[in-house]
């Protein structure tokens, strides 16, 4: 790709944003333009990858780094796979032969739809359908009625299986999470606590393993030889995030989310395939749209506390604020010190929609939100702050985080 | 048993494969018989060992870190052992099966996670037999690693990238890349994938 031929297309983008501050009544949706830059030409995402890797030697960015070119993963076949959802009333049967969906039509690898209406739409789709990761070990599970409720795979809404998905691939159907499995409790973007993947390989295995001891809303995601499961975050707040991954990998944006999004489907299918770019692009957009549902901070006498004694970190907007050094907290650190993921600080997390999240900390060390955070007596170690507040004021600060 | 695998590996030699692979990247020699493969189903023996468990004081006061402290607590399975270690805890095992007709495919012999225990994995294959004339079936890791060993058998084909960890050296920065089915492509392919996230 040479510099000649993305010029006129980066001046394109430009044109574009310029366009947009000058807020003129027809510009385009800066989304859009974005998207529509990214699917048309890779130099778009390896410059958001660049610019966005927070340490460049870790192992997460130079694999990146290395193989993040249009000659090596861009020139991986773009999966469509046809799926089908698996649905509750199927546990306990075998794979089906029939009834896949093919829901790309015979839509290009950088068709985009125009408006971001459509954009999120595509991503909403995806988030709940495309293949993040094939598993043919949940096949152990799918069996067997009992054991698919033990490891936590619940009936969503519509009848279907925690998002699970049957896929057809070369030779044959395995079964398949998406992204809903691990991120969606009913609530799109909020985790599922339930899901326990580790319990999952170990009935497959037939043996007791570390990966059994994950426990239900975590998983190991580094391939780093270290023993680091993490909680699944939450991603309705993703757009609020001052950085991806609890490690502070990624300095976030809606650009370097896309790169995110596809670089991990591509390493989960073994580098076999990549995602069409404007799926990846989609989800991202998709996931920057959940921030919209999430009440803004409101005023009040919690909120006063919380600026005297959370503010310094969780600030603006978001609620959010720049990573700050892993010893400064205390909370287990395995997730922070990954040789893979690892930067030397934790990002401090969003707190916008932690009044519905459980789960708390990397570790998921907390299991009872914000009342059991702020519990003195709690027994997940670190981040001691507002722990010796009078009752009053904690009870104040208690209730005003339960408003948002 | 080292004759034995010199044996196949001649009479393999013997046979033109199927698979010939010629993307020259991957330097696989074509017609090679893959390292490991499984000419014939093997019965397992019901042996195991029974000294310990050597259990740490410490470990015993990690709560559910540790579920068994001896081997006459595991009663619900055939040759119950309570194994362990100081990563993994300490847990019953137990023979699942004998031979691969008490599996849905193959029984592994003494295939448990860190254990002497037989257990039963998955794939499309339970001897070489199955994978055509000329053809392999070969152990394979799972879609998280070689975490746990063997997961399941699968047959080789002409589509495969790889033949046996021999011709998946990687590029010496990212793990150890071994040759392992890939299921998301349905194929033998170079892989040091690690579980989604
Ligand atoms: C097996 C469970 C699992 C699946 C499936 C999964 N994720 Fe995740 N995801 C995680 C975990 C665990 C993390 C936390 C990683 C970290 O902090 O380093 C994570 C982190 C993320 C993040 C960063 C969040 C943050 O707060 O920084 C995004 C974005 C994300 N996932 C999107 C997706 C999308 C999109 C999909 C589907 C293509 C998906 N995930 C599939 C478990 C999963
Ligand atoms: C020194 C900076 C700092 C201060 C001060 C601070 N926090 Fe945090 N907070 C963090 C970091 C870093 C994490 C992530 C720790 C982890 O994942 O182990 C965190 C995590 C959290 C979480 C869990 C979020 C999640 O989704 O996992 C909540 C809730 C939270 N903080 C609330 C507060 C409140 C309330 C206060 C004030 C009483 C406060 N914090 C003060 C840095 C800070």
């Amino acid at each position: 790709m040479s510099v000649v031929r993305r010029a006129p297309l980066l001046l394109l983008v430009l044109a574009a944003l310029a366009c947009e501050e000058a807020a003129a009544p027809d510009a385009p949706d800066p989304l859009a333009v974005d998207g529509h830059a990214f699917v048309a030409e890779p130099a778009v995402g390896r410059a958001a990858l660049e610019a966005s890797l927070v340490d460049p030697t870790n192992g997460y960015s130079a694999l990146r780094l290395a193989r993040y070119t249009p000659e090596r993963w861009g020139a991986l076949p773009a999966w469509r796979p046809r799926v089908r959802a698996i649905m509750v009333h199927e546990r306990g049967g075998s794979p089906p032969t029939e009834g896949f969906e093919d829901w790309w039509g015979a839509r290009a690898d950088d068709a985009l739809p125009a408006d971001r209406a459509g954009i999120e739409a595509l991503g909403a789709r995806a988030f709940t359908h495309f293949p993040a990761q094939v598993v043919p070990a949940l096949r152990s599970v799918l069996g067997d009625a009992e054991a698919a409720t033990t490891v936590g795979l619940i009936p969503d809404a519509d009848g279907r299986l925690s998002g699970l998905v049957w896929v057809e691939v070369p030779g044959g159907v395995e079964p398949a999470l998406t992204c809903a499995t691990c991120h969606s409790d009913g609530v799109a973007g909020r985790p599922n606590m339930a899901f326990d993947l580790g319990a999952v390989y170990d009935l497959a295995a037939q043996s007791r393993t570390a990966r059994g001891r994950w426990g239900p809303g975590r998983v190991d995601v580094t391939g780093d030889g270290v023993d680091n499961p993490t909680a699944f975050p939450d991603l309705r707040p993703i757009r609020f995030q001052t950085h991806l991954h609890r490690a502070a990998t990624v300095r976030n944006g809606l650009l370097p989310l896309a790169v995110r999004i596809e670089t991990l489907m591509i390493t989960s299918t073994g580098e076999a395939w990549r995602p069409p770019r404007s799926v990846a692009f989609a989800l991202a957009a998709y996931l920057w749209s959940m921030g919209d549902a999430l009440p803004p901070p409101a005023d009040g006498a919690g909120r006063a506390v919380f600026d005297a004694t959370c503010a310094r970190c969780h600030a603006g907007e978001g609620l959010a604020g720049a990573p700050v050094p892993i010893d400064d907290v205390g909370t287990a650190d395995a997730v922070a010190r990954s040789p893979d993921r690892g930067t030397g600080r934790w990002r401090v997390p969003s707190l916008r929609g932690v009044a519905d999240r459980r789960l708390l900390f990397a570790s998921g060390g907390v299991r009872g939100g914000v009342e059991e955070l702020l519990d003195p007596d709690r027994a997940a170690a670190g981040h001691p702050f507002g722990l010796d507040l009078p009752a009053v004021e904690r009870r104040a600060l208690v209730g005003w985080l339960e408003g948002l | 048993m080292n004759t034995l695998r010199l044996l196949t590996a001649g009479l393999a030699a013997a046979f033109t494969l199927t698979a010939c692979i010629t993307d020259a990247d991957k330097g696989v020699v074509p017609g090679r018989a893959p390292e490991k493969h499984r000419p014939v189903a093997e019965m397992c023996d019901d042996a195991r060992d029974s000294s310990g468990p050597f259990i740490d004081d410490w470990a015993l006061e990690q709560g559910d870190y540790v579920s068994c402290t001896a081997h006459e607590e595991c009663t619900e399975g055939d040759n119950g052992r309570c194994i362990g270690n100081g990563h993994d805890g300490w847990s019953c095992s137990y023979d699942r099966c004998f031979a691969d007709d008490d599996c849905d495919n193959v029984c592994e012999c003494e295939g448990g996670f860190r254990g002497d225990f037989n257990v039963c994995v998955g794939g499309d294959c339970r001897t070489d037999a199955d994978c055509g004339p000329g053809g392999y079936c070969s152990p394979s890791f799972g879609d998280c690693g070689e975490y746990t060993g063997v997961v399941a058998y699968y047959c080789h084909t002409p589509d495969d990238e790889c033949i046996d960890d021999s011709d998946c050296d990687g590029d010496g920065n990212f793990g150890a890349p071994y040759c392992a089915y890939n299921p998301a492509a349905g194929k033998w392919m170079c892989s040091d994938s690690h579980c989604a996230g």
